[in-house]
This record gives structure tokens, sequence and C-alpha cells, in this order.
């Protein structure tokens, strides 16, 4: 729980950095900034709760998915400003890199089991950033009829 | 409506979604921006393909003329802001506030927040990635080390961009070059995890933008460009691994433990 509250603001200024890179509108920093720590600190609680890996990263990018959507109708941007630079905490920077020096150093199996893992991992974010946009358009959509 | 208005308002419509496609802004955005934009003045018909690599409008007058647009994206960068820039000139064209002539002048400007200095964007990048490093369990030293590894790739692929080089180039150098300055600095200090150096830098060189406008563009049912796309990121993702890949074979068979 400590080390989770020291890695918030490390979090925090790590995605408004990002956002700056990146050229989002600087009013929107701050959010950018916000909605990545608090989903980050969405996967680190489920991941407290023992949760399955997986699981943990759908929920958490779902989180932000659902974050971004929502600042999209409250500050009027696009969501992507959001989504994109928010989703840098949970991308496995260090699966990836793994799995590339486990096959490069011969480790076939070792490699592959990294890479099958990264890879689900990578899928369950993008099915979390398509039902997060499903849900909202769908949403949207009744809103719009009624 | 007089001919040269509606010749500004396919204008418009086209640099508009070219806008968007151009700084890395989701198919499905650009086309119904440029939909909803031709559709402000009673024009019949109205067609819009976009793709990754550019944007075709076309509409019908209510006279029965035909009026067609071609914008070629050649080029592509990430751009959040002039993403945000453009989806607020197509609110303020729907909403009335904003004629196509104006629309296309702001389109046109400079963009507001300006290039952020040569030094300053690898810089910044370095910082980010710092901070990344200890949200993946590194310490002090993973946080400089990260920081100044991704600073030089950042630095490295901003001149293979400046020099028009192919994503493919630009991405097989920042991996090469975030490898490399990895293992140097554990070869030279002799602690750190190389694991986290490594696996923080990337960070930036990872195609996560063009991955999200993939989704985006697939749940939306734009399959071409969500494939599209999802072929850019596979490229990168492969070239970014080969990269990286080539300087830890070459540590180690050099001797070097990872």
């Amino acid at each position: 729980m400590t080390e989770l509250l020291l890695h918030l603001p490390f979090c925090f200024a790590g995605v408004c950095a990002f956002a700056y890179l990146f050229r989002a509108p600087r009013r929107l920093i701050a959010v950018c900034g916000a909605i990545g720590t608090l989903g980050y600190a969405l996967y680190s609680a489920l991941t407290l709760l023992a949760l399955p890996e997986l699981l943990c990263f759908f929920a958490a990018t779902l989180g932000i998915s659902l974050m971004s959507e929502a600042g999209a109708i409250i500050w009027k941007s696009p969501a992507l400003v959001f989504l994109s630079t928010s989703i840098f905490v949970l991308v496995p920077g260090l699966d990836l890199y793994r799995t590339v020096s486990l096959l490069v150093f011969g480790d076939f199996q070792a490699g592959a089991q990294t890479g099958v893992r990264t890879v689900l991992i990578i899928g369950a974010m993008a099915m979390a950033v398509a039902v997060g946009t499903f849900a909202v358009q769908g949403v949207k959509r009744l809103v719009r009829r009624q | 409506m007089a001919r040269t208005d509606l010749e500004l308002l396919l204008e418009a419509a086209k640099r508009l979604a070219a806008v968007i496609l151009e700084n890395g802004g989701e198919t499905y955005r650009a086309e119904e921006a440029a939909r909803r934009l031709c559709g402000l003045y009673g024009t019949q018909e109205i067609d819009v393909l976009a793709l990754p690599t550019g944007v075709l409008v076309h509409m019908t007058a209510e006279d029965g003329k035909t009026y067609s647009a071609l914008a070629r994206v050649r080029a592509r960068r990430l751009d959040l802001g002039a993403v945000a820039r453009a989806n607020e000139i197509a609110r303020r064209l729907a909403g009335g506030e904003m004629s196509p002539a104006d629309a296309l002048r702001e389109l046109s400007a400079p963009q507001g927040q300006g290039e952020t200095g040569r030094l300053l964007t690898p810089a910044l990048s370095a910082f980010s990635i710092g901070c990344f490093s200890v949200l993946m369990g590194g310490g002090v030293f993973e946080f400089f080390a990260a920081a100044a590894c991704a600073f030089l790739s950042q630095l490295v692929c901003s001149l293979f961009r400046d020099a028009d080089l192919y994503y493919f180039i630009t991405s097989l150098a920042g991996g090469v070059v975030c490898a490399l300055a990895a293992v140097l600095a554990i070869s030279m200090f002799g602690t750190g995890s190389l694991s986290v150096i490594i696996g923080s830098a990337i960070l930036p060189l990872l195609p996560g933008m063009t991955l999200i406008g993939a989704i985006r563009d697939s749940v939306r049912g734009d399959l071409v460009s969500g494939a599209a796309r999802l072929g850019d990121v596979l490229v990168v993702l492969l070239s970014l691994s080969f990269g990286v890949g080539a300087v830890l074979w070459c540590y180690g068979w050099i001797g070097g433990a990872l």
C-alpha cells in the first residue's frame, strides 16, 4: 500500500510529461495525468486483491477508457487525447523486453510463454478499450433517441 | 448557394479530415467531421472515404452538380493538440460559429503549441520515462539510466524523422540506441536492472496511439483502416524488437550478463 502511494506522484508526473510530449492541449494535461493515475491505482488495488492478472489489466483499462470518454464529454475534446496518454501506465513494456531477450538468447519456451502472456495482456487492454468505446457510443445513441 | 462557397466548403471538409488523419486521429472522426461539414448547406448526397493514407470527399449540390476533393496523407505524426483543434473547428462550424473560409484559415495557420525545442522533447521524454521506471520497480539508478536512454533514443528518432525516413528505420534506430545506452550504463556502473531500464525506455517508441486508433476504428466498423493501423503497429513492434534484440545478442555474445 505504501509502495502504491509512493508510485502515484511518479505516475501523475509521467503521464503529464507524456501528454505534453504528444502536444495535448495544455488545459487537459493535468486531466490526462489524473486519469492515468486513477487507472494505475485501480490496477494496483485489483492486483493487491490477488485477482487474475488479465482481469486486472482489463478492468483498469476499462476504467481508463470510461474516464477518457467522460473527459471527452466534459471538456469537449476527443477521448483519444486522454486515452492515448493515460494508457501508458499499463503498457507491458517490461514483458515485451523479456520476450525479446528470452528469444534472442535461445530460450524459446520461456520466450514463447512470456510472449503469449504479453499478447494476452495487450489483447485484454484492447478489448477493454473496445468495450469502453462501444458502451459509451451505445449510451449516446440511446440518449439521442430519447 | 454560390459555387465558390461550395468549393470552399469542400476544401475545408477535405482539409479538416486530412489534419485529423495526419496527426494520429481516428479515421471515423475524420469521416464524421467531413460529412457533418458537407451536410451543413443542404447538399443532396455526401460520400467521404477516409483511410490512414488519405481522404476523398464527394458531394452533390442541390442543383445536381458534383464536387470532389482528394487529400493524400503522406507524413503522419502524433499531435493530440492538432486533433483537438480540428475537433473544435468542426464543432464551431457545425454550430454556425465559423465560416468555411475562416476554418480553412485556421487549419492552415501554424499550430498553437508550437514545435517543442530539439532538446525539450527528448528531455520531457526522459523525465516521463524516469517516472515510469519507478512504476516498474526501478530505483534511483534505473530512473536516471532509463531517462538517459529515452533522451538519446528520442533525439536520434527526431533526427530520423526530420530526414523523413520510413517508420521502420526510425523504430529500429530507436530500439538500437535505447538498448545500447542501457547496456553501456549497466556495464559502466556495474549496477541496475537492464530489464527495467529498457522496459521503460522503449515506452515512447511503442505505437500505443496507433493501436488505440486501430481498435476504435474497428469497433466503428471501419475494418480497412483498423487493419491498416494494425499493420502499422506490427511493423513498428517488429522493428523495435529487432533493434533491441540485435543489441542484446551482441551484448550476450561479448559476454555480458542480463
